[in-house]
């Protein structure tokens, strides 16, 4: 093959990379995402949950690949508990870089993190099946998935889980999420963090 | 080739390079969120929180929300931060067995010497001295709202710094190994952490919970490096292994990069490029599942050389191929049961190792008091100290005292600097001029820490809610003694008959309560109280204290008695002498010590009866005056008389517990204080605290008159006269009055008169009220305080 031969191979293949929308994986570009949130003891809706959805754009290094806010939308669940995430597609000419999303984090007053109690009775599924499952983007586009939110009754339970939901969406710049931070602000003088000693 | 066919060559090289990395699977280092999520474990796992409640004061500890987030978050924020940009990322790999110069790979520099560089360029500098400078920013600034962010960005800086420890168990990471495309380690670790599947995600949380051992303090070692001076280098390498068996350790002194490179492989290197780990290192193969069953895999242990690893590597697919073919190294692949079994050693070391850096970070031995000098009260003394402790560090640099008022603002204490090398054991002082209003006092050091050049540690104590004992009442405790006599003189025909009254100034109970004028629960601030005697008693007097009638001996601690809040005092005494030691050595307590949960500590002086007696005397006499004309010549008198007589103690009297100064003069009347914390007031049996006064003549029947009747008064009610008016006699009374009736008759016709039953007066009560001395009102003024007005009983 000549030289010219080789790189008009390559520019063949460069196509599909630009227009490929692999740049974000296909199972997490499509979207929407929806789903329910019942009580996790009640089972019935629970309204006003906070819905934080968020995509990261990742730049691919020798140390890994370092990861950074996209973009991310903050609903609250209906009367029926329902929420819906609109779709989105990202898209890099940076063949290093990449896109994944959305995480999803929720927040009620008096709730822990969410479960998708489908797991319990997805044991004898196909790995396969289980493991395309594992992320909110492939599990919120499905029909009929309702989750749960536990109920986090004592105080140093609720603080726990303020303090894991602090970290998890971390990514989200505090702008970005004005909910959940009003959430979260009404959350902490709940718990007694409004009085502090100045250092 | 032409210019076309360069442009070409790029874009089609381009393209294809793009193509592979757009269709792989997202590969991760350790995530960003990972490193977060480690992050706050290692805070969960430090004495942070402790620390910022205990050394700073912040209630909330790591709980405390700055800019919105926690500082347990800001430090997740940094270690997730620190990947962006992703050009930071080739700063992160460390190869123990190379030259720190040269460790970092062709690219980058070893984390090392990032974690010290003081200019990072893109994505700004948070390393380690940027963390040194913010904390000291976090202590010193003016404002309220500068020293939070200084210390959300402290935080911040420490989790930047906290990630390439993290990194540094990573196996790619200390193995040059850079994994542009994918690293399966890090790749599962984000997948168990990012997975719904409550069962892959608890795996995840268990690594991260999972026990470590904390670095040891002998860690942090001097590094002769000047690119990476401070010791907190030995986090990830202690310059130990040297890449041979013997070398090789995995005990708290190792070095995580150490650890990490010698004991595990990454994809990349399995058995290649480093002796360690070595194939011999390997035990005989496992199937995992069972043999036989459906997905069954060969997986071999190391069961030497380091921590034990159950899936250390598993056969790929050409392992049989390789092996028959005479390559023994070949053939081995790592999958994710090798991963999480590496997970379940590695990522605990990442969690212990991020705490010991914040521990280190964090770490101090010193601690400040201030307190009145003893040699001027109105001066403040401060002493810096260091535990003698063998763990305690060399502080050798400069210790400034700054001071809060009751709107936050911090300002330096003029005076109040020591510039010195404090030795484990030793202390330090200087003495200076308090401010007013102050509510909190924070010492700031800036100087070599050990072996740490350019540390900055400091402590916080604030003022809180003053808390004062009030006196209420002094009283006896036992009978009152009654006791009459009745003594016949015969040989001057005299009859006299006595009552006297007094108290047992041994047995005796104080009363009070706490005070504070700004909380109505004084009790919950205090962390002791105590009895203070004179220093010259021997042994322990026969004294009690009670707390809200419990007693407690002669001190309280809080937590070790039932009493938690105590509102009321009392101290009881039962001497077997008020004096005793052969001089005038005081068995009472003259003080009662308060010390609160802030450590501002207060002695309230006490006042005790010393002695208070009455009389009521009554004479008859009846005898011959012989100088006398014989129809004068005897005499028939009648006198009464009564005394009373008291004296008080006060805590902070002299030696004797008496109001007087060391030259022994008194203070007039006018004077605003005097040399003790009390003033009497009120009135005494009739005359008001202040009257001297002497009048009468008690001998009107001298000469030969027939008859005659006098009295005379005398009373020193805590007074007495001096060259220039009255002056102060705070600790004595006394008032006398007597009267006389005589009478001469012939010798024959006299007889001795009948005297009436002598009436002893009237034990007094007594009033004082406390009056604060200069330098007690300079302590009240130093913390913004209006000391309490009220009144002591003795009676």
């Amino acid at each position: 093959m000549t030289t010219r031969a080789a790189a008009l191979a390559g520019l063949v293949l460069l196509i599909p990379l630009v227009f490929q929308p692999g740049v974000l994986p296909s199972a997490e570009a499509a979207g929407p995402w929806q789903a329910q949130v019942v009580d996790g003891g009640t089972k019935q809706p629970l309204e006003g949950v906070v819905v934080l959805a968020w995509w990261t754009r990742h730049v691919r290094s020798f140390g890994g690949p370092s990861e950074e806010y996209r973009d991310s939308q903050e609903v609250l669940t209906d009367t029926d508990g329902r929420f819906t995430i609109e779709s989105r597609r990202f898209f890099s000419l940076n063949p290093l870089v990449f896109f994944r999303g959305p995480f999803v984090a929720m927040f009620k007053s008096g709730y822990g993190d969410y479960e998708w109690p489908g797991y319990s009775g997805s044991q004898t599924w196909p790995k396969e099946k289980r493991e395309a499952l594992r992320t909110e983007a492939q599990l919120l586009q499905l029909d009929g998935i309702v989750l749960e939110l536990p109920r986090r009754l004592t105080a140093d339970q609720r603080k726990e889980y303020l303090k894991h939901l602090e970290v998890h969406v971390l990514t989200v710049p505090l702008e970005r999420r004005p909910l959940l931070q009003k959430a979260i602000g009404e959350e902490r003088r709940a718990l007694g963090y409004g009085s502090r000693r100045q250092p | 080739m032409n210019q076309l066919d360069r442009f070409v060559v790029v874009a089609g090289t381009a393209g294809a390079f793009g193509l592979l990395m757009g269709l792989a699977e997202p590969a991760l280092s350790y995530a960003p969120i990972t490193h977060a999520e480690m992050g706050a474990a290692a805070v969960d796992r430090s004495n942070l929180d402790s620390i910022l409640k205990t050394q700073y004061r912040i209630d909330l500890g790591a709980a405390i929300v700055v800019n919105g987030q926690s500082i347990q978050t800001w430090i997740a924020t940094g270690a997730t931060r620190e990947d962006f940009p992703a050009i930071r990322s080739l700063n992160h790999f460390h190869n123990p067995l190379k030259p720190w110069a040269n460790a970092g790979g062709l690219i980058g520099q070893s984390s090392i010497y990032w974690q010290q560089n003081p200019d990072q360029g893109l994505g700004g500098t948070w390393s380690w001295s940027v963390a040194r400078q913010r904390l000291f920013e976090f202590l010193t600034s003016p404002v309220p709202a500068a020293r939070e962010q200084a210390l959300a960005d402290t935080a911040r800086a420490l989790g930047h710094v906290m990630h390439m420890v993290q990194d540094a168990t990573s196996p790619a990471h200390t193995r040059e190994d850079p994994h542009l495309i994918r690293d399966g380690y890090e790749a599962r670790i984000e997948e168990l952490r990012s997975s719904r599947d409550a069962a892959l995600r608890s795996r995840f949380a268990a690594f991260l919970a999972a026990p470590s051992i904390l670095p040891a303090s002998s860690i942090f070692t001097l590094t002769d490096d000047p690119q990476a001076p401070v010791p907190v280098a030995r986090l990830i390498d202690g310059d130990r292994f040297a890449g041979t068996v013997q070398s090789y350790a995995t005990g708290a002194e190792a070095g995580l990069a150490e650890y990490t490179s010698g004991g595990y492989v990454s994809d990349d290197t399995i058995f290649r490029g480093f002796a360690l780990p070595r194939r011999e290192s390997l035990g005989p193969a496992v199937f995992d599942p069972p043999v036989g069953t459906p997905g069954a895999r060969r997986y071999f242990p190391k069961t030497t050389d380091g921590d034990a690893i159950g899936h250390f590597v598993a056969e790929g697919a050409l392992y049989e191929r390789l092996l028959f073919r005479g390559q023994q190294l070949g053939g081995f692949i790592l999958d994710d049961n090798v991963y999480e079994d590496y997970a379940a050693h590695l990522i605990p070391r990442a969690v212990a190792y991020s705490a010991g850096l914040l521990n280190y970070f964090f770490r101090s031995d010193f601690d400040f008091t201030v307190d009145v000098s003893s040699v001027d009260p109105e001066r403040r003394l401060l002493t810096v100290s260091l535990p003698p402790e063998l763990t305690a560090e060399t502080m050798d640099g400069t210790f400034t005292l700054y001071a809060d008022d009751q709107d936050g603002l911090r300002r330096a204490v003029a005076g109040a600097t020591i510039t010195t090398a404090l030795f484990r054991g030793a202390f330090a002082q200087v003495s200076f001029v308090p401010g007013s209003g102050v509510h909190a006092y924070v010492l700031v050091f800036r100087g070599n820490l050990g072996d740490e050049q350019g540390a900055v540690t400091g402590k916080v104590k604030p003022i809180g809610p003053v808390v004062s004992a009030l006196q209420a009442t002094a009283e006896f405790t036992g009978e009152e003694q009654r006791t009459t006599l009745t003594e016949v003189d015969n040989a001057s025909s005299t009859l006299i008959l006595v009552e006297r009254r007094s108290n047992d100034e041994r047995q005796q109970r104080a009363r009070g309560t706490f005070f504070s004028a700004t909380t109505g629960e004084p009790g919950r601030q205090l962390r002791r109280v105590a009895l203070e005697f004179d220093p010259r008693v021997v042994g322990t007097p026969a004294a009690r204290l009670l707390l809200d009638d419990v007693d407690v001996g002669v001190a309280w601690l809080r937590g070790a008695s039932v009493v938690d809040s105590p509102a009321r005092w009392e101290i009881r005494i039962d001497l077997p002498a008020f004096f005793g030691g052969g001089v005038l050595v005081p068995n009472v307590p003259r003080f009662l010590t308060v010390e609160t949960l802030d450590g501002i500590r207060s002695k309230t002086p006490l006042l005790w009866w010393r002695r208070v007696t009455s009389l009521g005397e009554t004479r008859g006499l009846g005898q011959i005056a012989t100088p006398c004309p014989p129809e004068l010549q005897c005499e028939e008198v009648i006198s009464n008389s009564t005394l009373l007589h008291g004296l008080v103690f006060f805590g902070d009297g002299n030696a004797e517990g008496r109001d007087t100064t060391s030259s022994g003069q008194r203070a007039p009347l006018t004077a605003a204080h005097t040399s003790v914390g009390f003033t009497p007031v009120g009135v005494v049996a009739g005359f008001s605290v202040g009257t001297t006064e002497q009048r009468g003549d008690p001998n009107c029947f001298s000469g030969c008159t027939p008859t005659a009747s006098c009295s005379s008064i005398t009373v020193n009610v805590f007074a007495q006269s001096g060259a220039a008016g009255p002056v102060w006699n705070k600790d004595e009374f006394s008032m006398s009055l007597s009267t006389l009736v005589g009478v001469r008759k012939p010798a024959n016709a006299c007889a001795r008169p009948a005297a009436g039953q002598p009436a002893a007066p009237e034990l007094p009560a007594l009033r004082f009220r406390r009056d604060y001395l200069p330098a007690e009102q300079s302590r009240f003024q130093e913390f913004g305080v209006t000391p309490p007005e009220h009144e002591i009983t003795l009676r």
